[in-house]
């Protein structure tokens, strides 16, 4: 019975493997002890020594170079046992009578022994590959004055094996993987191997984490939570050396509150303003039931609907793009600073505001609330296609009533609601068109543009536009023949 | 747009904008860097982390922008859609792909666009992103861009010329399924630029079998094509979605096609359903899709159900086998390669290693265990040189209960995390 002491080395096993397999030795006579990988393995003091090669005597067997190459990934296995499966399987490998051993036969059990510990090696191969994760030190001496350090744990003995790996994917650039049982080291040029470091001696951050662990939250999608799926592919084991794992308990947490804000969000607008609008009715039945419209989220906001207002044989309709704070509080449109500044300029072309219909593209005022020294104050803030395109149905059914023959759009937010969203007021400006809702359809400034002006020229310049604009209305609404003649 | 947004702030919307495409593969291509530059491609892909949803993480999977003028109704970024926008700059991109490559976080970059204008423009952004990485960063690891929306054949392909990978978005099974939700799109288009690709990749292929000089140089597009379909935003059935799939992988030899559950987004579209899809219906058409490309099968035989859906309850091959007994119990021993891929349980390498190993000896029930199949679910369906037990039950109704527990514990372990929010 002999008993061999191993230095932990592939090469070591072999040396002693080709000796005894010269001497025929069978399996059963053999205890291979490796004081490298036992669990409990007291100090380094008190560990046998590794046993000396003893010169070969007899011709050591040639073993298949697959065979070969399959045993030195087993080698790396942790599992001590791993050495006497080994020596196992090339002995019966060898064997000329009948009992010999064909390695193709997987469901052999010391094949298939072998084999799943040669898959545990490759699947850890693949996952320091994969979670290896390198922070960038300031270095003089190395090429660019920097290299790269990573503290990876591997399961098995795989640091020197899969070097290569790493220097084949960054050749020009100085890298370090420390494992706790042996350190690889490249420079540029060439490849060292050193013992195994503790945690404590690689570096303790990147300033390229933050922006990678940013990412990893991004790409996560709490609608398809799947932990089971996560932990079989990135075991528990690596999270300590993965600076993303430590946003997963703050991420799973975060799920059922992020779930049921997609869900608020998507109740609302599960409506758009359609379902509630009604299929017939006047302008009056239309104002009372947009007062009930849950078709988006400014519904929720506690403020009152303010519905187009004027009467329903206008030939001439202005849109603009939602009410204010006045007009929420008088629930009638254009009826604040900018109204008051609308009044005047119809004035100055000589239209009656009681012949015109006025509405806004968006029927809620949609606002921020900010808080000044004299109290709080509601801001304007410009709502998005979104509300638009989901307010639409309103407009469109004041429109089907009063099918004007002349449509003004005041600003930018009337334009997308005309022209479509990839419109811009400065592609329209100024031309008489033809849109769904009017054979003349023109677009102009807002007057809260004028108001908001930062100079006096510009606030001319957009004041003469407007009026410009609400002159050729007025011109193709009498050419039209009907707005004189009043209502037949 | 916010004027001078940090990095990081784009990199959060523009990540979020991209985690609806499902593929983050970087298979299908070997490159060495020759000593010189940074990064290869090792044929099989890295999936260098995983989120708690369970996908993995292998790209840097970004929009160069979230600006678009299409209004999509699925997607997050469409025009009409009130989300913060956001856009990278070209040298923005490339730095952060090269930072996070020398880190090891990934093996390349995906990158996807929003259409911000004109399209050819937008694709030739994208083409400058994988030019500059190849061409001035010396970058072999694996680039994936997306064809935009829009996007001209030729403005496609010189995409191909850097990156290994190009995909055109088929998005929904049928025109139909378009014309109600994305109406810009269409199903002519998305194949238009999947049949330019792929007549190139072909003419470069054989072009480089034949010359010496042309393998020297860069080979296009060489990890090929792949394609996404949503699944579950309208209500389209798995039959058509996967007769869409088998026309498109043996018309344009598609590498990939990828399924996505339509998952609700903030903000979703009114015409989109509130609820989604369970997950585990994507998983069947994955399961399916391997069925049809591998195992023989058709799919006129795998959706067996008269709503023309895959069955959610059962794998698609166990509820192939359920519903034709008559073809069972199949002897481990004597059956073709044929027949055994047909059993439930037994995948294409278990079944080259029971046809290896049968060449040794006759292959008992202790034998099959050593395969690391699933054996509950196998056994009822084969017969063993020793024992044939359980196949003489293969005509018990309550077959179905019994080969089944796994995978339902799974499932609802999953749906169990997702409401308490609990590792």
């Amino acid at each position: 019975m002999a008993t061999i002491v191993l230095d932990g080395t592939f090469a070591h096993w072999r040396a002693h493997a080709r000796g005894l397999l010269a001497g025929e030795v069978d399996p059963q006579d053999v205890t291979w002890v490796d004081p490298t990988r036992e669990e409990t393995s007291a100090s380094l003091f008190s560990a046998p020594r590794p046993t000396a090669v003893a010169p070969l005597c007899g011709v050591p067997p040639r073993v298949a170079r697959v065979l070969a190459a399959t045993l030195e990934t087993a080698a790396c296995h942790a599992d001590p046992s791993t050495w006497a499966l080994m020596y196992r399987i090339v002995w019966r490998s060898l064997r000329t009578d009948g009992s010999r051993l064909d390695l193709a036969d997987t469901l052999d059990a010391d094949v298939s022994e072998l084999q799943r510990r040669v898959k545990n090696v490759r699947r850890d191969a693949h996952k320091m590959h994969a979670f290896v994760r390198f922070r960038r030190i300031e270095s003089p001496d190395d090429l660019d004055g920097e290299r790269f350090v990573a503290w990876h744990r591997p399961r098995h003995r795989i640091a020197e094996r899969e070097a290569g790996f790493f220097v084949k994917r960054f050749p020009s650039m100085a890298w370090s993987i420390l494992t706790p049982h042996r350190s690889a080291h490249w420079d540029g040029s060439a490849l060292t191997f050193t013992d195994g470091l503790p945690r404590p001696t690689a570096p303790s951050g990147d300033e390229l984490e933050a922006l990678w662990v940013t990412y990893y939250k991004s790409i996560f999608n709490p609608a398809r939570l799947n932990l089971t799926a996560m932990r079989a592919e990135m075991p528990q084991h690596h999270w300590p050396t993965m600076p993303e794992a430590r946003a997963i308990p703050e991420l799973v947490a975060e799920v059922p509150a992020r779930l049921a804000a997609m869900a608020e969000t998507s109740r609302v607008v599960d409506g758009s303003a359609a379902p509630y609008v009604p299929a017939t009715g006047d302008l009056d039945a239309l104002s009372a039931a947009a007062r009930g419209c849950r078709g988006c989220e400014l519904c929720f906001d506690g403020t009152q609907v303010v519905f187009g207002e004027g009467r329903a044989d206008a030939r001439l309709v202005l849109l603009g793009e939602q009410p204010g704070d006045e007009e929420e509080r008088a629930a009638a449109p254009f009826v604040g600073p900018a109204g008051r500044l609308l009044d005047e300029l119809l004035g100055e072309v000589s239209v009656d505001r009681g012949q015109v219909y006025v509405t806004n593209a968006v029927k809620h005022f949609k606002h921020r609330v900010e808080r000044t020294p004299h109290g709080k104050r509601r801001i304007h803030a410009k709502p998005g296609y979104s509300l638009v395109s989901r307010c639409q149905p309103w407009f469109e059914a004041e429109m089907a009533i009063i099918r004007p023959s002349v449509l003004v759009c005041l600003g930018a937010t009337a334009v997308q609601a005309v022209f479509g969203p990839s419109t811009k007021l400065k592609d329209v400006h100024g031309s008489v068109r033809v849109s769904r809702f009017a054979s003349a359809t023109l677009a102009t400034f807002h007057p809260a543009a004028i108001l908001r002006a930062r100079s006096s020229a510009e606030r001319e310049e957009r004041r003469e536009a407007l009026v410009a604009s609400l002159r050729v209305a007025h011109g193709l609404v009498r050419r039209d023949g009907t707005a004189d003649a009043g209502p037949a | 747009m916010l004027a001078g947004m940090e990095l990081a702030d784009k990199l959060q919307i523009l990540a979020d904008a991209a985690k609806y495409d499902a593929s983050c593969a970087s298979s299908g291509v070997k490159r060495s860097n020759g000593g010189r530059g940074i990064g290869n491609a090792t044929g099989t892909g890295i999936c260098h982390s995983y989120t708690p949803d369970g996908r993995c993480v292998s790209l840097l999977k970004i929009l160069l922008t979230n600006v678009c003028i299409h209004d999509c109704h699925y997607c997050v970024s469409r025009v009409s859609n009130d989300v913060p926008r956001a856009s990278f700059a070209v040298a923005e991109v490339v730095q952060l792909t090269i930072d996070f490559y020398k880190r090891n976080y990934i093996e390349g970059l995906f990158l996807s666009s929003g259409v911000s204008g004109c399209a050819d423009a937008t694709m030739d952004r994208l083409t400058e992103v994988a030019r500059r990485l190849r061409e001035d960063e010396g970058f072999c690891g694996y680039v994936h861009l997306k064809a935009v929306v829009g996007a001209s054949d030729e403005a496609v392909a010189r995409a191909g010329r850097w990156a290994d990978r190009v995909s055109a978005n088929i998005e929904m099974a049928r025109q139909e399924d378009l014309d109600q939700l994305a109406p810009e799109r269409s199903i002519a288009a998305a194949e238009s630029s999947m049949r330019s690709l792929g007549t190139q990749i072909r003419a470069a292929r054989s072009e480089r079998r034949r010359s010496p000089a042309a393998r020297r140089e860069r080979p296009f597009a060489p990890a090929g094509q792949s394609t996404q379909m949503i699944v579950g935003a309208t209500a389209t059935p798995d039959r058509s979605v996967l007769f869409t799939a088998n026309r498109l992988y043996r018309t344009h030899r598609l590498r990939r096609v990828y399924y996505t559950s339509y998952s609700p987004i903030q903000s979703a579209h009114h015409a989109l359903p509130v609820k989604a899809p369970p997950l585990v219906r994507e998983h069947r058409l994955y399961q399916a899709d391997w069925l049809l490309r591998f195992y023989g099968f058709e799919v006129g035989e795998l959706v067996t159900r008269a709503d023309g859906n895959l069955d959610l309850d059962v794998d698609p091959k166990t509820a192939w086998a359920l519903a034709h007994r008559e073809f069972f119990p199949v002897d481990v021993n004597k059956a073709s390669r044929e027949e055994l891929l047909r059993v439930p349980g037994l995948g294409t390498t278990s079944v080259g290693k029971i046809l290896r190993g049968r060449r040794h000896r006759s292959l008992s029930r202790a034998d099959l265990k050593r395969l690391r199949a699933p054996l509950t679910r196998m056994l009822p369906f084969v017969i063993t040189a020793d024992d044939w037990s359980e196949a003489r039950d293969i005509d018990a109704p309550n077959l179905a209960a019994r080969i089944q527990p796994g995978e339902q514990q799974m499932l609802f372990e999953a749906s169990m995390s997702a409401r308490v929010g609990q590792l």
